[in-house]
């Protein structure tokens, strides 16, 4: 990719990780309610890994992706979010005055969304790991599923973006968050 | 006070309180944005859940269902009122904020009749919402052993469940005068609910889980419910019904008129 598109989009992941420093507020939810979910539907439908054909006999193993897979698409969406802030607050205009590649608008947050799902996948594999998930393929399996994240956040990024390209104030935000739950 | 002025002002109480009541009451009903959410997420996990958990009926441990439908249909209504009785201490909430609570007090309006007014609302929202998610589940399989009565007792207990959790979520927006704090305690209703017997039976759960479903509040107001569904319309579920329920909104009642009178004194 241009190294313009590259140097911008760096700038962009680093305001992005900052503000999320700035804001822990913001994040915290998108790290807390996994790790929630994870716990209380282990304990709560504990008895299904008594069903016959049930694929494992750890139901935080069955749930932890599930965990997962809720951090990194709220992960995501938020990137909407933030960018109908950022275009209500006039600084997206300012952004597309400056001297930098459109697609670095895109590319920068998305990597940053990235970094902060890694973040959560981390977190979730260590929580669950404590809790007793022990995956059949061990290193594979937190491999595979981190790409399954990054992959499932991309996709909430991009719709994210769209619903925030398109709307362009928080109504956009509003069906992001009813269509996900 | 001589007995005709006690009975004058209790008269006048009454009339005070049906005036806001009616007022709190269409507040939430012009407002469908605020109440359809707290209908619909509820029946929709009810929904998934059967589809999800539909053989989960044959487990150990697992009381003796006709559907899965008909073990959910207490925590579909637990679920519901506890997030709608948060619109109506919202709503408190926001006549604080902008100042009618104070035109309140500055009018000769009882007090009492303040909270009350508020709070028969989201009593009469819970006591509909009970109905409208016994009447929607009940073709596709939510039978309800005790019949036409445990139907009325179910919405009687829905109702008393809307105003305990209402006077609760009440004593927050006096405390703090704030819609936004309100609305933050809607996760912790959350972390409740999912840590309760709402959702699967607690002779099913193991260890820690079961320790913390078991002292619970909310396990005990969906139990009390699901007797009504499962046991028929005996005295014991009955009782675990109405008066669970009934206790814990007596407890939330006089933690909302404490929180009234420091409001008061504050002001």
């Amino acid at each position: 990719m241009h190294s313009t598109t590259m140097r911008s989009a760096g700038q962009l992941i680093k305001r992005s990780l900052i503000n999320t420093r700035r804001l822990p507020s913001a994040f915290l939810p998108t790290l807390a309610m996994p790790i929630f979910n994870m716990v209380s539907f282990s304990g709560t439908f504990f008895a299904l890994t008594k069903l016959p054909g049930f694929p494992t006999d750890r139901s935080v193993n069955w749930f932890m992706p599930l965990g997962l897979a809720m951090g990194s698409a709220f992960s995501g969406v938020g990137l909407g979010f933030s960018l109908i802030r950022d275009l209500e607050n006039g600084f997206y205009d300012r952004m597309r005055m400056a001297p930098t590649t459109r697609i670095s608008l895109i590319v920068g947050p998305v990597l940053a969304t990235w970094i902060r799902v890694t973040l959560v996948t981390l977190i979730v594999f260590g929580a669950g790991t404590l809790l007793g998930a022990r995956p059949t393929a061990g290193v594979l399996s937190y491999l595979c599923s981190w790409i399954a994240a990054l992959g499932i956040s991309t996709i909430g990024a991009g719709w994210g973006l769209g619903l925030a390209y398109r709307f362009q104030d928080m109504r956009g935000a509003a069906i992001c968050s009813s269509q996900f739950s | 006070m001589p007995e005709t002025q006690v009975v004058r002002s209790l008269s006048t109480a009454i009339r005070q309180t049906i005036a806001l009541a009616r007022r709190s009451t269409l507040e939430l009903f012009r407002q469908p944005a605020l109440v359809v959410p707290s209908l619909i997420f509820p029946l929709f996990f009810s929904f998934l859940g059967n589809s999800s958990f539909g053989k989960t009926t044959s487990l150990p441990g697992f009381p003796q269902v006709s559907s899965y439908l008909q073990f959910q249909l207490a925590g579909t209504i637990t679920q519901g009122v506890l997030f709608g009785s948060v619109t109506g201490a919202a709503a408190l909430a926001t006549d604080i904020e902008n100042g009618f609570f104070d035109r309140l007090l500055a009018s000769p309006t009882s007090r009492t009749s303040i909270l009350f007014g508020r709070l028969a609302g989201s009593t009469l929202f819970g006591a509909l919402e009970t109905a409208v998610f016994i009447l929607v589940l009940l073709p596709f399989g939510a039978d309800v052993a005790a019949g036409v009565p445990g139907i009325i007792a179910m919405t009687i207990s829905g109702a008393l469940i809307a105003l305990a959790v209402g006077a609760l979520m009440a004593s927050v927006a006096l405390k703090t005068g704030s819609s936004e704090a309100v609305q933050g305690t809607f996760p912790l209703l959350f972390i409740l609910l999912f840590f309760s017997s709402a959702f699967f039976p607690r002779e099913t759960m193991s260890g820690i889980y079961r320790t913390i479903a078991g002292l619970n509040p909310i396990s005990h107001l969906v139990e009390g419910l699901r007797a009504l569904s499962l046991e028929g319309f005996t005295a014991s579920a009955t009782a675990r019904a109405i008066l669970v329920p009934l206790a814990i909104a007596i407890f939330a009642l006089l933690v909302a008129q404490t929180q009234l009178r420091a409001r008061l004194r504050a002001n």
